[in-house]
């Protein structure tokens, strides 16, 4: 189990070190840290696409064996995140207000569903899979599209300063499942920049709250870690650029 | 005049993107028999997760969860008892719901049919069915009670949830070693309480303030409040 889970690693690495799918890929500053304190976040996407899997990997527990359905909107107490940057330092972040919710479009559509896990939220994590992705369930009528499409519509009813986040989860099951992987990426990069450009386009005029879309793997625990650095810088510098953006309008 | 309109909510093996009911004749989107845009805060179409961690995995199939939600704007009553029943397509536990919408004053009956789902889904109706119906099942029995509750004011539930979204009022609290009873005294939030503490300081100030100046300014028939 551990050889492949390195390998598969090692294959993540080669995948972000190249540019088109690196940029979705690099390392915690120390200013981001100390925004994420006390930041509060959503977690939501289509059904089985990891929530609950990166619930538990921000509270530092491993991924349960058996795990359920979630069937109703259920608030999770307050925890630190623990993220382990590159130089051996852990850093804690303390999430609060967060509320588990499942992922059937009946949560998305019920005003006590999606909407209220995100109003008062700082950061939104929409998280989709790399079979979504590759699937291109990001075009008009399909899955991910209507997720957007709802999105664009919650907008004015979340915090002015609220961000987006899309985490493409499940990356390690393409890898096993791909021996070329110069030819991966090559297809990755290509999906990625349609998914990128539809995301903008979308939630236009608000795609300045869209900070990125970041290949993760909530169960190989070496890409989640590595992945997850990424994802807080990103979504720190997005929030920079924002501010910036909102002050000289 | 049969009123009562009762549906199967279909357990989501396949991992769908929506959820899907029945009524015993034919499968439809359950956003078609409650519009999500009106489901009442906390509803739940299985048994929530918290209630699964505060019971052993190997008792998760006795679990029975019931909400019951008052009457809405058309004067419909909603209660939904779940179960859970087997796993989907990844090994995830999924769930079999019972959802009713009453008129007034009625009872939920347990005889729907279920001749149209699917083999495994069948066999999970028949035993919460039968378990419904049977007097020896303390799951059940807590079903049946919040069922023959008087009409009720607020989200009820017969085990107490407290992860979600809305405060429920309930019968019973999971455990380890199964159900038991919750108190009936009623729970003051800690908000109610710090208000009554302070009322009745500010009362018995007041009070104090007013015997002094009676003292001091009687003879003269004028009483003044003084507050210090």
């Amino acid at each position: 189990m551990m050889p492949m889970a390195l390998t598969t690693f090692r294959a993540f690495l080669f995948l972000t070190s190249l540019p088109e799918t690196g940029k979705h890929l690099a390392r915690l500053v120390k200013g981001a840290v100390d925004w994420w304190q006390g930041k509060k976040i959503a977690v939501i996407g289509p059904t089985a696409a990891g929530k609950d899997s990166f619930l538990a990997r921000l509270r530092n527990e491993e991924i349960p064996r058996v795990h359920a359905n979630s069937a109703m909107g259920e608030k999770v107490k307050a925890f630190d995140v623990k993220l382990a940057l590159a130089s051996h330092q852990v850093v804690d972040i303390t999430c609060k207000g967060v509320i588990n919710i499942g992922g059937e479009t009946d949560y998305r559509d019920d005003p006590s569903g999606w909407l209220a896990v995100c109003q008062d939220s700082d950061v939104v994590f929409y998280v989709m899979t790399v079979d979504d992705l590759a699937k291109k369930r990001f075009l008009k009528g399909r899955r991910i599209r209507q997720d957007l499409d709802w999105l664009l519509t919650a907008m004015p009813h979340l915090k002015d300063s609220a961000l987006i986040h899309i985490l493409i989860n499940k990356i390690d099951e393409e890898i096993e499942s791909h021996t070329d992987y110069r030819a991966l990426a090559g297809e990755l990069a290509q999906e990625l920049a349609a998914l990128d450009r539809t995301v903008k386009n979308v939630l236009h005029p608000y795609e300045r709250s869209y900070t990125g879309a970041t290949l993760i793997s909530m169960k190989n625990k070496q890409i989640y870690t590595r992945a997850i650095n990424t994802v807080f810088r990103a979504v720190y510098c997005a929030f920079h650029e924002t501010t910036g953006f909102r002050k000289a309008r | 005049m049969i009123a009562m309109r009762a549906y199967w909510i279909l357990p989501n093996r396949e991992q769908r993107d929506d959820l899907l009911a029945s009524d015993g004749v034919t499968v439809l989107p359950l956003k078609q028999i409650l519009d999500p845009a009106r489901r009442p805060k906390g509803f739940s179409h299985g048994v929530p997760s918290e209630t699964l961690e505060k019971c052993d995995s190997k008792a998760w199939k006795e679990i029975l969860f019931a909400q019951r939600f008052p009457h809405d704007e058309g004067g419909k009553e909603l209660f939904c008892v779940s179960c859970p029943a087997g796993a989907d397509t990844t090994g995830r536990l999924v769930h079999l719901g019972l959802l009713f919408l009453l008129d007034r004053n009625e009872r939920p009956r347990f005889d729907i049919p279920y001749a149209n789902l699917s083999k495994e889904d069948q066999s999970y109706a028949t035993a919460l069915l039968e378990r419904l119906r049977s007097p020896s099942d303390p799951w059940a029995r807590s079903v049946r009670e919040l069922s023959d509750l008087p009409a009720v004011s607020g989200p009820t539930s017969n085990i107490a949830v407290h992860r979600s979204v809305v405060r429920f009022s309930s019968l019973y609290e999971a455990g380890l070693h199964g159900l038991a009873r919750r108190s009936t005294i009623w729970k003051t939030p800690l908000g109610t309480v710090l208000v009554l503490i302070l009322a009745g300081t500010v009362m018995a100030i007041s009070i104090r303030a007013c015997e002094r100046s009676l003292r001091a300014e009687g003879p003269i028939g004028v009483i003044v409040w003084r507050f210090n």
